[in-house]
């Protein structure tokens, strides 16, 4: 990933990765509405934190769930970081 | 400590990896011994032996520091987990209002670059806050070193059993800690070249006594890194062992999962495991299906076939209760899924009828392990399932001023056998002719999410005051074992007749988030159904049991 994806399509792929893996039974996620609600714990945002991570190809802390509470607040704030040159991952 | 630190001071005792790689923190053996020194003189100062301090630190070595500091000092060390952020009732409140502690140790790092809410959250815990990192570390002067303690005296207290509203500290002598620390040593087969890497939570009894303490104790290195680095990049845990040749590294059953979930080839690249001689699994339910993957995925790094470790434990047991010997590898049993429902040991009838229960070892050097009817408190024969009870030296004298629960726990008496006390696990198992210990149930009613303790009532309370429609004391929360063989929570709760017309999908939302909020577990399903459904009997207690047998059977009265 060279280039940072736009705030929809990362919404778009966030409400994806999320409807998914929550398996609730009203139907894909709401991006206004908040993680917690969505039935988020510590361990999921992790993973999906690691996902997200992949798909985007740049480091993320696990205190962006905090910061940024929705789908929607995350993807403006992400789609304004500066693009990397590659994927990095740590040590 | 002191031992070590006198005959192999300059050797590695700690070291941190901190999440993000750089410099790496490090302690020796005398290293951390002057420092430990350094906190006790300034406790012993301003306080007597037999006070409490509430330990809240952040991942790495300061913790380690700090409780050596509070046991030279003779002061009871109480480890916590930081209080989350976001959550309104939590267990520190109630564990604090408990120990009464005169201090609460910590880090300046932590209160106030980190976690400066915590400053308001615990401003009416009558306690002085002692900053660690102000500590100067001199290397000698200053008052006489303190008293040696007693066996019995107790060195600190395990706060992992009992619910937010009462919570149970287990009192851990330093009898108990050197007589488990003994029984661990020779289970585990550990010398002072028995490198540990370990990610498990220091305020975990397991994180502290099976890693951190274990280490000491035989003089070997332990390397530290975070639980959230571990979730986050649980490969690099794996590295860690490759790059410290480590012996010894484990964690709860989700754990070794979430390794083999998580595999990247490249990633893994040039990784040697086959240091690694044990692989300890505890805390929660071992499953043979997950050591089965495990082993699958790793042995092309070299992981033996024989290193996987299931054991068994608990911290009113100071830890081990059962372990076997290092790389004879795990013992397995083919039975029947409807006899063990039964509590029966049984042959599988078909091969959708067989269940494989993995062995958690055997009894421990100095300990006796019975199996007993909890009812008649008669002792059972092998092959038979009933509760496990265990005595000896590293069992715990009770909770922390709790002679009630103390009695329950603590006294228990075999039908016929002369006077000796034996804790009484809460667990179901059966021992085989052999001797292994198979654990097959519970009759607490525990929930165990990703080896963390959870109690029912704690999360009825959650869930009951989420919504207004909900009737109080008309909530039952369970585990069950999901499809990929993970305990989950099973939520079931009464909406009162006049609401249950009511937008059901809002009520599942809003217990959905104050159940995260307040426990930190995602629930599996949440059930809500009509008024005075929930099983009760006639006195009005809650039957969990019933009420998770009637959810599998689909036999609840359904709202939504």
């Amino acid at each position: 990933m060279t280039e940072t994806p736009s705030e929809s399509a990362i919404c778009e792929w966030c409400v994806a990765y999320l409807s998914r893996t929550l398996d609730l039974p009203e139907g894909p996620v709401d991006p206004h509405v908040e993680f917690t609600r969505l039935g988020l714990d510590s361990a999921s945002s992790v993973h999906f934190i690691v996902e997200l991570e992949e798909w985007l190809g740049l480091e993320l802390a696990p205190e962006l769930i905090f910061e940024h509470p929705t789908i929607a607040d995350l993807a403006r704030h992400l789609a304004r970081r500066q693009p990397r040159t590659g994927p990095e991952r740590a040590g | 400590m002191r031992h070590r630190a006198s005959e192999q001071g300059d050797e590695r005792a700690y070291i941190f990896l901190p999440d993000r790689g750089g410099e790496r923190p490090l302690l020796t053996f005398a290293g951390l011994y002057a420092r430990a020194l350094a906190v006790a003189r300034h406790l012993a100062g301003r306080g007597e032996p037999g006070d409490r301090a509430a330990l809240l630190f952040s991942p790495g070595l300061d913790f380690i520091v700090a409780f050596f500091g509070c046991l030279l000092a003779g002061i009871v060390a109480v480890p916590m987990m930081i209080p989350r952020r976001d959550s309104r009732r939590d267990a520190s409140r109630a564990i604090l209002a408990d120990c009464a502690p005169r201090f609460l140790l910590t880090t300046r790092e932590l209160l106030q670059a980190n976690r400066p809410d915590l400053y308001d959250r615990l401003a009416d815990v009558a306690a002085a806050w002692v900053f660690c990192d102000d500590i100067p570390a001199e290397a000698g002067g200053g008052a006489a070193p303190p008293a040696e303690p007693r066996r019995d005296d107790i060195a600190f207290l395990q706060y992992t059993s009992g619910s937010t509203a009462t919570p149970k500290g287990v009192m851990v002598s330093h009898g108990n800690l050197l007589d488990n620390s003994e029984m661990i040593r020779i289970a585990f087969g550990n010398t002072r070249h028995s490198t540990y890497v370990s990610w498990v939570p220091l305020y975990h009894d397991m994180g502290l006594i099976v890693n951190v303490l274990q280490s000491l104790y035989v003089g070997a290195l332990c390397v530290l890194m975070a639980p959230v680095a571990f979730l986050q990049r649980p490969l690099n845990w794996l590295r860690a062992i490759h790059e410290f040749r480590a012996e010894v590294a484990g964690g709860p059953n989700f754990a070794f999962d979430h390794c083999v979930r998580r595999y990247r080839a490249e990633e893994m690249a040039g990784v040697d495991l086959s240091s690694w001689k044990l692989a300890f699994n505890g805390a929660e339910p071992v499953r043979a299906e997950t050591i089965a993957r495990f082993v699958a995925t790793f042995a092309r790094h070299g992981f033996a076939a024989t290193a996987p470790y299931p054991a068994y434990g608990m911290a009113e047991a100071t830890l081990l209760i059962s372990g076997g010997r290092r790389s004879e590898g795990p013992r397995y049993r083919r039975v029947s899924r409807t006899a063990l429902q039964r509590h029966r040991i049984e042959p599988p009838r078909r091969e959708e009828d067989a269940q494989t229960l993995v062995g958690c070892g055997r009894q421990l050097v100095g300990e006796r392990i019975a199996i007993v009817d909890p009812q008649s408190g008669r002792r059972l024969a092998p092959g038979e399932i009933g509760e496990i009870w265990v005595a000896g030296p590293h069992v715990a004298r009770g909770y922390w001023r709790n002679p009630e629960a103390t009695r329950a726990t603590f006294a228990g008496r075999i039908a016929g056998e002369e006077a000796g006390s034996w804790l009484r696990t809460g667990d179901l198992g059966f021992v085989d002719a052999a001797g292994e210990l198979f654990i097959t149930g519970r009759i607490k009613d525990l929930i165990i999410i990703r080896g963390i303790n959870h109690y029912p009532h704690d999360i009825e309370h959650t869930v009951e005051a989420s919504h207004p429609a909900l009737r109080r004391h008309g909530g039952a929360a369970f585990a069950v074992v999901d499809e990929s063989g993970e305990e989950r929570l099973v939520i079931v709760q009464e909406v009162e007749r006049q609401h249950r017309q009511s937008d059901l999908a809002a009520i599942v939302a809003a217990i959905r988030a104050a159940v995260i909020r307040e426990h930190d577990i995602a629930p599996y399903r949440i059930v809500l159904i009509r008024t005075g459904t929930l099983p009760q009997t006639t006195s009005g207690k809650i039957q969990r049991g019933l009420a998770r047998q009637l959810w599998l059977a689909g036999a609840l009265a359904v709202l939504a």
